[in-house]
Order: C-alpha cells, then structure tokens, then sequence
C-alpha cells in the first residue's frame, strides 16, 4: 500500500527567511513590503525588545539593519511563512530603497606592536644586506554546504531554541538581549555539527536571535534552514630583513595589515595569534612587528580555522627559506644552525634540540638534501622539463610549532570551565558546553580512566542544558589542546579528596591564566615539520603534489591512530586549499611520522600542519619557477604572474 | 505534480514541485536526517544517494525523474549488513571521511562494491572477486563525484580495496 505524504510535512510551524542588503554601502531610505495575509509574520529592527546587537566579547555586529548599510548580504528583516516558496516568493516583493553614501574611506585602528632589540643596530653591521618582501594571505571564502535548520519554540513561556553551534553559551546571550527574554528561559539544544573553518561560531547566535523573535511574534514554532559560510580575512605582510653573507639574520621589520571586513570582531587576540606566527623561531637580535586591522566594505572576518597563526607561521617559513636561498644555504642546515633554543619571544617552546632532531628525520626519510640541491642545481641550469617551462619541479621544507587555545594576554574571554564528578555508584560526569561526540571526547575519557582507575562506559556527560556550564567556544583546537590538560588536573584535585571526603565529589577547573611580562604568549609542547615536493603542470597550470613527509613531535600521543587521522586530513585539506593538486598516481604518498616522548598532554598540532604545510608548499612553487610567489593561495593566475614577472 | 516511488523501501506518494530537487524533497518533505548537504545544485558531492542501485547527486535530480525510481539513502543503508564491510575498512585502513561527507562517501563507495561484484557476477567462470583487477580510472572518477577536501584519492582507493576484501569473503562464507 503506497503512503501518501503531504506536501508540507510540518503543518503549524512557520519558515522564515531573512532579506539582506544588494549593495555594499549606502542608507536605507525606505522598505517596501508586500501585502501579506496573517499566515505570515515579518520581523524587523522594530521587534526587537531588547538590543539590536550580537556582541563578540568587546566588539558587536547590529542584528538587523534599518539605516547604514555596512556590507553586502547585511540582514535587514525576517519574513516566516507557511512554506520555504511562499517565504521567498514574498522576499522578492521586499523592495528596499537606498541612498548612496560616500565612497567611504577604510577606517584603521591603532596599530598592535611588539618588539625586542635595537633594528638601527641591526642595520647597520658591517656588509649588511636587506630583502624586503609583501605577502598576501586570503581571499578565499568558504561555505559549509550543510544545510542546518534552526528552531525556536515558545513552550510555557520557555524559548527552546535549537541549533548547530561552537558557543552555546553565546547563542543563549544573544537571544536573550535582542529579545529581553529572561536568560534562564532560554533553552539551548545543540546539533551535531561540523565546521573546519569556524562556520559556526557566531552566525548561529545571529539566526538563532532571528528566530527567537520570530517564535516569540508570532507565538508558533518558527525554522530557518540556512547554510553557513566564513570569510577568511585579508592579510598583507610587508617584511625587511637585514642578513650578512654568513646566513645570520641581524633583524627584520614587519608590518602587517589585516581587512576583518565590515568589523573588527576578536583583534585584540588575533594580534597575539599573528605575532606568535610573525616572531621567528630563529635567532635574531632585534625585531619589530606592527598590525593594523582596517575594515572594509566585506562581511566580517574572524575565526577561519585559527586567528591567522598558521598564515603568519607559513609566511615567516616561506620568508626564511628565501633568504636560506640567497645566502646560498641549504635550507635544513640553515635550520640545525640558527634555531633559537627555546622558541621564539612570543612561543615558549621544547627545547631547539628537538626541533633539529625532527628536521634531520624529516629530511633523511624524504632525502631532502639530495632532492632540493638537484632541483636547484636544474632549474639555474635552465634544463628543459617541458616545452613551456624550465625546469619545474621544486622540493620545500618548513618546520612550526603547534599552539592551541587563546594566548595568555587574552583577558576578555571570561574564563572558561569543566566540572567533572564522581558520584557515590563510582559513576563520573563531566559537565562542559563543548561537543560530547567525537574523538576529543575519547580521549578526554582515557585521561579520567586512567587517572581515576574508572571504567570509559562509566563515565556520562552532563545533558540537561540549563545546567551545562560555559567552557567556551570550540575554537582553536581547545577541545584537544586545552580541555585534557583541564580534565587531568580536576582528576588529580577529586584523587586528592578520594577515599577521604563522602562522595559525591565535584571539582571544577578554570583555564589557566597568567600573567607579567615575562611570560610568553602561548606554549608550546608539539613540533610538526614537512617537506614536500611537488612539479608545476606546464598546461594545466597547476602545482602537482608529488609527496608530502610529515614528522610530528609530541610529549605523548593518547591515541596514535586519531592524530595520524587527524594530521594526515590537515595536510590533505590545507593542501588542496592552497591550490595543490593531489592526483592518485603510484608514486604520491603522503607519509606522517609520529615521535611521541614524555608523559605530558600535548598541545594541538593542526594549525602547525596547516603553516608547515603552505609554507613547504609556497616555497616548493618559488623553487619550482625560479622566481618569487608572494600571493596565497597559488592558483593559476598566480603561477602566470610569477612566470610573467620572471620574463 | 504527484509522484511515486519507492524510498528506503517504502513506496511513497509524493505531491510536489516537477522541478524540486530530490535533496531537498529528502530534507524538507522527508526530513531525512542523513542528508543535510544543500549546494544548490553546485555539486558538492555531499548529497550522493543511490537511485536505482547507482551513486548520483540529489541536488542534480528533478523531482519528475524520480517517478517509479527505487532511492536509497544513507538512513537505511546504515542499518545493513553491506555497511559494515565499509565500517570495517574504514577501521582497518585507519582512515575515515569527515563529518560532512561521511554519508556520501560511504554511499559511492557502496555503488563501486555493488558495481565490482556485479561484473564478477557476469563472469560466473572467473575465480571469487579477489582476482577482479580494479578498473581504477573508472573508481575515480565515481569518487570524485565528492568534492570535499578531507581525503586524498589513495586513501580512498585503499578503503574501496579493502572493503571489497571483506564483502567477498563475507560472500564466500555464506556460498559455503
């Protein structure tokens, strides 16, 4: 007997859509809006109870818009409706007038500097040489196609909203001060999601407000189906470095400036994340960075993975190899002989010992001496690989420390907590906001089995979302970098108190924070270094990927198998987005080794694979042309301007 | 426009749009839940079920081409027994796709295999799969009907290698 299904499947709940803006800048002078029955329900500026704003720790974004038009795509109102066809038959009708406004210049805040040394000095040695150099970093938008559909509902005067998102807590603040709805009626249930480049960190809060209003207008259950896209923001790099002949670099300006778009939404810490990335990690005696973040007529750029750390890392990689190239160096042995012991000024590190160890690993198993020397040697030989290129095949190495969470400066992220307890049945609950799914989630469970000799099926995760506590955003890989280390010490506080105090027994742990001008801005425990070699297709125009060698270092890998996993689909990804074309052929291979010593939980290594990673492959693309490759990521329009720029 | 077919085995009745796409009569009048990919027709890849035994995108296909098609999706393909010799090569190989395109590999993957065995099945004369040579030009380019950038081609090769491994001797097990 064949079913029948009606054409709507949920009859009462309304969907909405949200008309957003078709020019850049201007004013809105007046909004038309059709005529619509009572089946719909329009939300605008004018519903909104509380504020009409979507705070991002200091910073915030206007939900809606009724006046200035800061960038294309800006919400103006939200039209709910029976059906997705109808909603957006009637979204058409909106006819919304503009003004035009000045062409208005970019605004620029005051710079962020950091520096150490005397570059006057630096300059100014004897046979001094200097290369200066601009890179370019983004442009590349990229859109989650998965189509998530949030809800809001209004039961017995509670708002039970749901949705897909890396900050429940945030979603919870915001509905509650656009819609002035009491925040402990506010209900967050979250969805799995996933989102590599922090899709879902704030839009979800900004749709879910949307919806809130929408569910509390028009008092019926509302859904919005929507996907989600970042915009990665724009980094220009502009870098003067002073040298000697004998490879030693003397000092190095650095001017960095950043396009967040239409805000400037988490600049303080994206600094730090950016002079962690621009401070060598090698010797020098005088350094001075400046960062100036402008806005600009774009959507606002955040988050994108990482706060910039991995394009500052990669430029810095890329930078050095360049001048490892000038002063006629191999760029391994310039590595083992100029690493700064300890990290860099902005990255307390292992040891420079180590770092030496995992290059000459990486080195020996891709035969990067033989191979980088070889590729030189051909292509100022000028020998013929194709009719339309000298030769083109370039092999790279890069190296980067591996850092995770917010920096110590960080002082506006309220801090964030997990709460674990051991019930009287010997029964362990974690109690914290980020996702209980997944393989995080395991190995925060082996830590609390090993430190307090529990079974993995006896230990839950706290589900009733109004008691959840905030451990903050799932940003930055804290969920592997930061959280164990916060679950480790809370088992050693509850092992303190076992078999002492009645259970149950509940510790709860803050992220750790210091402070004073002698402490660095991150730590890091993890070194990851690649070398790459790769062959510029001569028709296609496209950087092939011949093979890729990984050795990561780390204190102690709980599970080999995930981070293998994980490192291995970080090289792929951050591959392909740099413009790389991994083709299946015999000789590709793709070969991670992981050094695991010491009883320490490691920081993350993904935003180290992914700077390794572009700046292996930058500097691979520059050997391979014999000429400088300064735009990021390389597509073929990049190639023909460096071939260009070479004749 | 009302349509019939048959979906995860239920023969269904459907009354929509000629042109609506089948992603989105999954999503919205189904509420498939292992389907949530909505590229609008940008062929992502993530939206990959199988329409009479073969792998296509769902975003690519009118509501109009559906009528007396079987479809199925990753919902019900997930409770199968066929599923767990993927489950197992992912396991084995030590290499998984990603969230957001897990559903869709694992279902092209299953058309390779479905494909694999069937030609052996013509060659009733030839020894059990595990001599089959793999056409591997052809299984590329039905895995790269999925565009997401976690996986490499090698690694996907590898699982289709090893979960053919399995399906044959899970065949040959129950023929003797």
């Amino acid at each position: 007997m064949t079913e029948k299904r009606p054409p709507i499947p949920q009859l009462g709940t309304l969907t909405g859509l949200i008309v957003r803006t078709t020019v850049e800048r201007g004013k809105i002078r007046h909004i038309t809006l059709p005529t619509l029955d009572n089946r719909f329900t329009v939300v605008g500026t004018r519903d909104i109870g509380g504020t009409n704003r979507v705070k991002a720790l200091v910073n915030s974004l206007p939900l809606f818009t009724s006046s200035t038009v800061s960038y294309k795509g800006q919400p103006v109102l939200a039209i709910f409706g029976p059906d997705s066809e109808s909603i957006e038959l009637a979204a058409r009708e909106v006819v919304i007038e503009y003004d035009e406004d000045e062409e208005q210049n970019d605004r620029s805040a005051t710079p962020y500097t950091w520096a150490f040394g005397s570059l006057e000095e630096a300059s100014s040695v004897e046979g001094v040489l200097s290369i200066e150099r601009t890179y370019r970093y983004g442009e590349v938008d990229t859109v989650n196609n998965t189509l998530s559909r949030i809800t809001a509902e209004l039961i017995g005067g509670d708002l039970h909203i749901t949705l897909p998102t890396q900050w429940p807590h945030h979603v919870r603040e915001t509905v509650a001060e656009v819609t002035g709805h009491p925040k402990k009626r506010i209900n967050i249930h979250c969805q799995n999601f996933h989102a590599p480049h922090d899709e879902m960190l704030l839009t979800p809060s900004h749709l879910g407000a949307v919806a809130a209003l929408g569910a509390l207008k028009s008092g019926t259950e509302v859904q919005i189906f929507s996907v989600f896209s970042s915009r990665r923001p724009d980094v220009k790099i502009h870098r003067k470095s002073w040298y000697t002949p004998d490879g030693r670099v003397h000092g190095e300006r650095i001017e960095a400036e950043v396009d967040q778009g239409a805000a400037l939404l988490f600049s303080d810490e994206m600094a730090n994340h950016l002079i962690a990335g621009l401070t060598p990690i090698y010797d020098l005696t005088a350094l001075s960075i400046s960062i100036t973040f402008i806005t600009s007529a774009k959507e606002p750029a955040h988050f994108n993975g990482d706060l910039g750390y991995s394009d500052a890392q990669a430029c810095t990689e890329t930078h050095y190899n360049t001048i490892t190239r000038l002063v006629g160096y191999n760029p391994l042995i310039w590595r083992l002989k100029f690493i700064c012991d300890g990290g860099s000024h902005a990255i307390k590190t292992e040891k420079g010992a180590k770092l030496k160890e995992v290059l000459e690993e990486v080195s020996q198993r891709s035969g990067f001496l033989r191979k980088s020397a070889a590729y030189e040697m051909q292509g100022q030989m000028k020998v013929k690989l194709s009719t339309f290129l000298n030769y083109s095949r370039g092999a790279a190495i890069a190296c980067a420390p591996g850092i995770s969470g917010f920096s110590s400066e960080c002082r506006q992220m309220v801090q964030q907590a997990v709460q674990i307890t051991l019930n009287p049945n010997n029964k362990v609950e974690v109690n914290t906001s980020l996702p209980t799914t997944g393989s995080s989630a395991e190995v925060w469970k082996e830590i609390i089995k090993s430190e307090l000799a529990i079974d993995k099926g006896d230990i839950t995760f706290a589900e009733d979302c109004s008691k959840v506590i905030d451990s903050g955003p799932v940003v930055l890989s804290v969920a592997i970098g930061r959280m164990p280390q916060q679950i480790k010490r809370a088992c050693a506080l509850i092992k303190e108190k076992r078999f002492v105090q009645p259970l149950p027994i509940s510790e709860s742990v803050l992220t750790p924070r210091q402070s004073g001008s002698t402490v660095a801005l991150f730590t890091s425990n993890t070194w990851v270094a690649i070398a790459l070699e790769l062959q510029i297709d001569a028709i296609m125009l496209q950087p092939v990927i011949r093979s890729v060698w990984a050795t990561i270092s780390m204190p102690k890998a709980l599970n080999e198998q995930i981070v293998r996993n994980k490192a291995h689909r970080s090289i792929v990804r951050a591959l392909r987005e740099a413009g790389g074309v991994l083709t299946y052929t015999s000789s590709f291979t793709i070969d991670i080794k992981i050094i695991g010593e010491g009883e320490q939980l490691p920081s993350s290594i993904s935003s180290a694979v992914r700077a390794a990673v572009n700046s292996a492959f930058q500097s691979a693309v520059e050997q391979a042309l014999g000429t400088a490759v300064t735009r990021f990521p390389i597509d073929g329009s990049v190639l023909l301007s460096a071939i260009k720029g070479k004749s | 426009m009302k349509i019939e077919c048959t979906i995860d085995g239920k023969a269904l009745t459907l009354s929509v749009n000629s042109n609506k796409p089948l992603s989105l009569i999954l999503m919205e009048d189904l509420e498939n839940q292992s389907l949530t990919s909505y590229c609008r027709g940008n062929a992502c890849g993530n939206c990959i079920v199988m329409v009479n035994d073969e792998a296509v995108l769902s975003c690519l296909v009118p509501a109009f081409r559906i009528r007396g098609a079987k479809i199925r999706t990753f919902e019900n393909y997930q409770r199968s027994r066929q599923y767990r010799d993927i489950e197992r090569a992912y396991k084995a190989t030590g290499s998984r796709p990603c969230p957001a395109c897990f559903n869709a590999r694992s279902m092209i993957i299953e058309s390779i295999l479905q494909d694999l065995s069937s030609s052996n099945k013509q060659h009733a004369t030839a020894p059990l799969a595990k001599d089959v040579k793999l056409d591997k030009e052809k299984i590329i380019r039905e895995l790269s009907l999925n565009t997401c950038q976690c996986m490499d081609m090698a690694e996907l090769i590898q699982i289709v290698e090893v979960a053919l491994g399995y399906r044959n001797r899970r065949r040959r097990v129950r023929r003797s």
